[in-house]
């Protein structure tokens, strides 16, 4: 189920240029085919384990300033602005 | 059929913090990057924190559009690189595995169409990418994130407007709704953005993006369909893709269609947990929620027997319901309705007008009884309205001071009656032979009372006249 | 004066005037000269660390109010935020992050007065088990520098173990804490999912990962364990506990308790050594008065799978912020265009963080969401279930740590697969969100070993008590170097 044009299409969605395929082709096929076992479990439990919040928990709407100047901390250009490459 | 279906974006404006922190909602008057915080500028080891309010607002939308909610609502994580995105995925609301966004299954009606809400669901809005650079070489491109982390609510129609013009009424009542609720200023650059699909019969589905504003997308759906159809005629098979609104040439153009669809691989936002909506939570927001269209609506037919209409008119725009509301009673909430709709519209409708607006409730209750008490005739009312709108007088100092009170008493009457008679004596006569014709006779005298001859005196006055001769 | 003292007995020396915190911070600083080269448990020192002794000295003698630490030293791991300190999670994308926030476990510990020492080294990301994937090398067993000291908190293990910190804050995500715990003979916690605040914490699989203390001696960890605990609100998954006092009747003993040994860890693929300290282990407990019964759990045996699917599947997302634009290191984006300047950037992560990146998008894409990460959440609840239904029958949970001895830096690089299966013990506490501690219990051939106890959800109080009882019985060697 893995081949160069997988482990292609998955580099190019998590965005690393992967100059050697091959390496990983082999590794990431046998731990997939380790995940398999999963496949043949019998489940039949409840999601027990989502953490749940009541409304009122939440944080109130207030406009909260940070207090420092982040972007100063930050890779920035004299105007304040992040660089970033063009977009094609 | 051409069947066109909606994706619309309102940012929650009337929130104070974005949706995952502190940061203020409305980012518009900052310098770039001074409204950033670590969560929003999503730093190494930060963590979103839900704002309480943005599940109010969006659950009265929900409400407010007829939807379900459902009993727990989650958040999901839509990954994609793009440089606006400081954390390269967006959290929002997904409902592919089951019901959790904060609103489904909703239908608002226009006119005598169904339109059925799909789903709205709460998300952050990304950055803003600001382009830079003159040569080829040195072209980059700079980011502002001010405006990442603004709450927003995505709402998804089904493709069931059959026509650009109910699509254009739908995004009417739709601002005026979130108005309405004090969810959105829909008005703010940038707070309201539609995106649109549009396949005409037997054609493949068109997606219509980047419509600056919600008034252009009528424009954009007409050239759009025309575009297909003129395809269609021809024989050549319309593709299915993506398309921008040139706002310049005021034409759609294809985007760079991409060979796939983008794998967003959707997975649950662990970092917030499950937020269970109580019944409680939902019925203190129904109570509390500024009162829906539909509602006011029913309320104005079914309370003060207003027409239809008018009611639709009113109910759908918050200044003048609210005005309504501040200046009715039972006995002239007809009159103020009716004044409202036909006499002040036009006067009162754009955010100017409004500010600098001299009438107040107190205006438009005297205005509405002077004339139920017929102390003017509502020719009269039309005058002092303006009158009103033009020095913000009181009611009863504009009715003397132009002299517009009824002539009510018989014997000044007479006299402009009798005028008349002398004045129009071929009418007089055919009056005599064909009493159809004695509203003439009525106008000429309203005509020379300055409009203020009582009209039903006067008719029986004049009819009285025409049966002694 | 020594450094291999206990926090009670640091305070205890600091108060009756034996040494001062600028005495014991500085003496602390030139064991970590002395044995750096040998060891590397250490990404970068905090060269303000005498300088923020004295003033805890000054503090104390104007007898002004002072934190609990009195200024000891504590190492924290590098993937934890230390404000004006780098951050580097020990890769290439963070070299040259210096974090502008304090994690709130650095924050409750600097008001109360620790000084953070230095920042511990770790696997990158924390994505490994021996620390060997550091992007600035290996750490070393301080019982023998050709062993791996565990990971991914090797740093912290051989820290706190090699004397060159009293304490330190490791993350746990599917054994990280424990396993270097135990591989360098200290004691290692990772508490209940949502107990103590992960603000700062650099995410790798949030939805199962928890900071964690390691010091020498039990009662160390409750110390500590007191200090960093609680709600916060700069993190929506942290739960309410009560806020109990975990050092408060800390030897109370397990005279009654039910200890469920697990079946399924203590036989085949246990290297005997282990399996005949598991045995003492077991037969010490009972002499303390504690019952010990054969539990089994047999979905233990899934849990590798389904732990590496969802954490390849939340680290994918993770570290997908790691772009190098706000952050990162010294490279120009000029003449790139956005995806080739990301995708080469992004080449300088690690061969282990790539594979469990790519693992975790395959897991994730279109069309296969149900069968790995749905499947693997379903036997993360039965998982769960089971351990519930264990507690109904038991108190505690006992296993080795780790089902074998340390073993050679280089040994097992190549099989990822295999090192991902030396988890198989630690695991299932991650999954759960239950908490699980290592106490150092016995030495085979100069290499540690490590007995694992687990207890039910927010039971820290319950599980400290009995690792302090099995840790009193204990009289191990003192760290060789």
């Amino acid at each position: 189920m893995v081949d160069k044009k997988e482990i292609e299409h998955l580099s190019d969605l998590i965005k690393i240029e992967i100059k050697d395929p091959q390496k990983y082709i082999l590794q990431v096929e046998q731990i997939l085919n380790y995940f398999e076992r999963l496949d043949k479990v019998e489940i039949t439990t409840e999601d027990l384990l989502r953490q749940e919040l009541t409304h009122d928990d939440l944080r109130e709407d207030k406009f909260v300033p940070y207090g420092e100047n982040l972007i100063e901390k930050l890779k920035k250009t004299k105007e304040n602005f992040v660089r970033a490459p063009k977009m094609v | 059929m051409t069947k066109i279906g909606l994706e619309i974006h309102c940012q929650l404006t009337k929130l104070e913090s974005k949706l995952f922190c502190s940061c203020k909602a409305d980012y518009r008057s900052f310098e770039p990057n001074s409204n950033i915080c670590p969560v929003c500028m999503g730093l190494p080891g930060s963590l979103p924190i839900l704002n309480k309010k943005a599940i109010e607002k969006a659950a009265m939308l929900s409400i407010a559009l007829g939807c379900k909610i459902p009993p727990k609502i989650g958040f999901f994580r839509k990954n994609y690189f793009y440089p606006d995105l400081p954390k390269n995925f967006q959290i929002t609301q997904y409902n592919a595995y089951g019901p959790t966004s904060i609103g489904y299954d909703g239908m608002i009606m226009i006119e005598d169409k169904e339109i059925k809400i799909r789903r709205i669901q709460l998300e952050e809005d990304p950055g803003r990418l600001v382009y830079s650079g003159s040569s080829e070489k040195t072209q980059i491109t700079l980011v502002d994130y001010n405006r990442a982390g603004t709450p927003l609510v995505e709402m998804v129609t089904e493709p069931d407007f059959e026509n650009p013009k109910q699509v254009r009424i739908f995004l009417n009542i739709l601002a005026d709704l979130v108005e309405n609720l004090d969810v959105a200023d829909p008005y703010l650059e940038g707070a309201f953005r539609v995106d649109g699909n549009i396949s005409i019969e037997k054609g493949n589905r068109v997606e219509i993006k980047n419509v600056g504003s919600f008034r252009d997308i009528e424009k954009a759906l007409h050239f759009e369909i025309t575009r297909q159809q003129s395809l269609a005629e021809r024989g050549i098979p319309i593709p299915a893709e993506t398309r921008h609104w040139d706002e310049a040439r005021k034409i759609t153009v294809s985007s760079r269609s991409k060979e796939e669809e983008q794998d967003y691989r959707y997975f649950p936002e662990e970092d917030i947990p499950r937020i269970i909506i109580e019944k409680s939570l939902l019925d203190n927001l129904k109570k509390t929620m500024p009162e829906s269209i539909m509602s006011k609506k029913e309320r104005y037919i079914n309370k003060y027997g207003i027409q239809t209409q008018v009611a639709e008119v009113l109910s759908s725009d918050k200044f003048y319901s609210d005005l309504f509301e501040q200046s009715h009673t039972e006995r002239n909430a007809k009159e103020i309705a009716n004044l409202i709709t036909t006499d002040l519209k036009g006067f009162a409708d754009t955010k100017e007008q409004r500010e600098q607006l001299k009438l107040t409730p107190k205006h438009l209750a005297d205005l509405a009884d002077a004339v139920l008490n017929n102390k003017i005739t509502r020719a009269s009312g039309k005058t002092t309205l303006q009158e009103i709108l033009k020095t913000g007088k009181p009611v009863s100092e504009i009715i003397s001071s132009l002299d517009l009170g009824n002539v009510d008493d018989e014997s000044s009457l007479v006299k402009a009656i009798d005028e008349v008679f002398i004045e129009e004596q071929k009418a007089v006569s055919e009056a005599k032979q064909n009493p159809d014709t004695i509203n003439y006779l009525v106008g000429k005298v309203m005509r020379k009372t300055k409009g203020k001859a009582n009209p039903s005196l006067t008719l029986d006055m004049i009819r009285k006249k025409l049966d002694s001769q | 004066m020594t450094l291999a003292i206990s926090i009670s007995q640091y305070i205890q020396k600091l108060r009756d005037g034996e040494f001062s915190s600028e005495e014991f911070v500085a003496k602390t600083l030139e064991r970590i000269n002395k044995v750096e080269k040998n060891l590397h448990a250490f990404i970068s020192i905090n060269e303000n660390a005498i300088e923020q002794a004295k003033q805890i000295d000054k503090k104390i003698k104007a007898k002004e109010k002072v934190g609990s630490c009195f200024g000891m030293p504590i190492s924290i791991k590098d993937n934890i935020c230390t404000k004006g300190m780098k951050t580097t999670c020990a890769s290439k994308m963070l070299e040259d992050f210096v974090a502008p926030y304090d994690a709130t476990v650095v924050s409750k510990l600097k008001l109360e007065d620790a000084i953070i020492i230095g920042k511990a080294n770790l696997d990158e990301f924390a994505m490994g088990s021996t620390t060997e994937y550091s992007y600035f090398g290996p750490s070393r067993n301080p019982w023998n520098t050709d062993y791996v000291p565990g990971g991914s908190s090797g740093g912290s293990g051989v820290s706190v173990s090699a004397l060159e910190c009293i304490a330190s804050l490791g993350s746990d995500t599917g054994g990280s804490v424990r396993s270097p715990a135990s591989f360098c003979s200290v004691v290692g916690l990772k508490p209940t999912y949502g107990l103590i605040s992960r603000y700062g914490l650099v995410s790798f699989a949030n939805s199962i990962e928890q900071i964690g203390p390691l010091a020498r001696t039990v009662e160390d960890v409750a110390f500590i364990l007191n200090i960093i605990a609680g709600r916060d609100s700069h993190d929506n998954t942290t739960i309410e506990s009560g806020a109990p006092d975990y050092t408060k009747e800390i030897d109370i003993g397990v005279s009654g308790k039910k200890i469920g040994i697990i079946s399924e860890m203590v036989g085949e693929g246990v290297d005997k050594d282990v399996q005949s300290a598991t045995k003492h282990a077991i037969s010490t407990f009972e002499k303390l008065g504690a019952e010990c019964i054969p539990i089994s759990l047999d979905s233990a045996q899934h849990s590798v799978a389904a732990y590496y699917t969802l954490a390849s599947a939340e680290a994918s997302s993770n570290l997908a912020r790691f772009d190098n634009l706000r952050y990162g290191f010294d490279f120009s984006v000029e003449g790139y265009e956005y995806n080739s300047y990301i995708s080469k950037v992004r080449n300088n992560l690690g061969p282990e963080v790539t594979r469990r990146m790519l693992l975790g998008t395959f897991v994730l894409s279109a069309g296969y969401y149900g069968k790995y990460y749905q499947k693997a959440q379903k036997v993360r609840s039965l998982i769960k279930s089971q351990l519930v239904e264990s507690f109904k029958k038991v108190d505690l949970l006992l296993a080795p740590t780790m089902p074998i001895l340390p073993f050679k830096i280089g040994e097992k690089i190549d099989d990822p697969l295999k090192i991902y299966l030396l988890d198989i013990n630690t695991i299932i506490a991650n999954l759960s969100g239950i908490p699980a501690i290592s106490v150092p219990f016995a030495m085979a051939d100069g290499l540690p070993i490590g007995i694992q106890l687990f207890a039910n959800s927010l039971q820290e109080k319950q599980l400290l008590q009995s690792a302090y009882a099995l840790q009193k019985t204990t009289k191990l060697p003192e760290v060789p170097i």
